[in-house]
């Protein structure tokens, strides 16, 4: 008499391990990506492919104002002030301005100081002796704010970035801009 | 029985194509029958590999206009060809005088959507004077 397995058993054996190799091909291996093509978007929360959004947006908008070319220095200096994050969620503003700070100062448009306006300095300071060297052209300020919408499951989210480049010697707004993302949705989704 | 099925069948189709092309969005504009403004239109080289995105973003002209401080402006302007709102994505990419690709934060895939047989303008700027080439990216949404 033979010993032979039956086979149904052998069949479920054979179904088993197709479902498992099968269940792990489907998984989605982790990959790098273009955040701003391909990363997950909510619709009330901010995500980075808005900053990128904004910061090319605003950097357009500067450029094509030429405010920086009308600066009695070449390159412009830019003392950052402060970045308001007025919308009750936890990010760090330095996602929009270091973005915007690495185009100017990378593109040979400005120079920036990014510690303008964030901290006193040292009375002996070389900056504070001679302010007519120090003072920057420009003080760039701005605020995020966020509005919310809701209607039945379908929920909207709208940031609003404010950029204001003062002129130091006159106290005169030189360029505003002001640029809104509405996101609307009933769940996340990935890419653009 | 089934003579009248087949009836109703094709003129139900019909009318469902029609609730459909219906429910489409379209914009009505008007403008200058002359214009004024005289855009400085390039000459451009196009490389399609998406006909149904050639259709919804085709692109009528590129212009260009230079900037304080040298700097270029692009303006790529785009139509809806198609009977159906649609969505896209772009993105600008800048070359400096060797043809090396220039890294910037101006570079970064945006969305438009354009209803049917809406026109519209994409624009960008180099981010520094020696960029004088540049490539328009254009790709279907996920949207859609």
């Amino acid at each position: 008499m033979k010993n032979t397995v039956p086979t149904y058993r052998l069949l479920a054996v054979v179904a088993l391990a197709g479902s498992v190799t099968l269940m792990g091909a489907c998984a989605t291996p982790t990959r790098d990506i273009d955040a701003s093509k391909e990363g997950i978007k909510r619709a009330q929360k901010i995500d980075v492919q808005d900053f990128e959004k904004a910061s090319a947006e605003m950097l357009n908008s500067l450029y094509t104002n030429g405010a920086l070319q009308r600066a009695a220095r070449k390159p412009a200096v830019i003392g950052i002030n402060r970045i308001v994050n007025d919308t009750g969620e936890y990010f760090d503003t330095d996602l929009l301005v270091v973005r915007i700070s690495e185009q100017l100062l990378n593109g040979g448009q400005a120079q920036v100081d990014m510690a303008w306006g964030a901290q006193p300095r040292d009375a002996n300071s070389p900056a504070l002796l001679n302010p007519a060297v120090s003072l920057p052209d420009f003080t760039l300020t701005g605020k995020i704010l966020k509005n919310t919408a809701q209607a039945g499951s379908m929920k909207q989210g709208t940031y609003t970035f404010q950029l204001i480049l003062t002129d130091s010697r006159t106290g005169l707004s030189a360029w505003i801009a002001q640029r809104q993302i509405t996101k609307q949705g009933e769940k996340s989704a990935v890419g653009l | 029985m089934k003579t009248v099925t087949k009836r109703i069948l094709p003129v139900a189709a019909c009318l469902s194509v029609l609730v459909a092309l219906g429910a489409c969005d379209s914009i009505n504009s008007v403008e200058r029958e002359e214009r004024v403004n005289q855009p400085t239109a390039l000459k451009d080289k196009r490389v399609i590999t998406d006909n149904y995105l050639k259709d919804y973003a085709k692109i009528i002209s590129v212009n260009q206009a230079t900037l304080p401080g040298d700097i270029l402006k692009i303006q790529v302007v785009l139509e809806n060809t198609s009977w159906f709102d649609q969505t896209f994505i772009w993105k600008f990419e800048w070359f400096d005088a060797n043809g090396m690709i220039v890294e910037t934060p101006l570079s970064t895939w945006q969305s438009r959507h354009l209803e049917a047989h809406e026109r519209t303008e994409i624009t960008t700027v180099a981010p520094t004077p020696q960029c004088k080439d540049f490539r328009l990216k254009l790709q279907e949404s996920k949207e859609n």
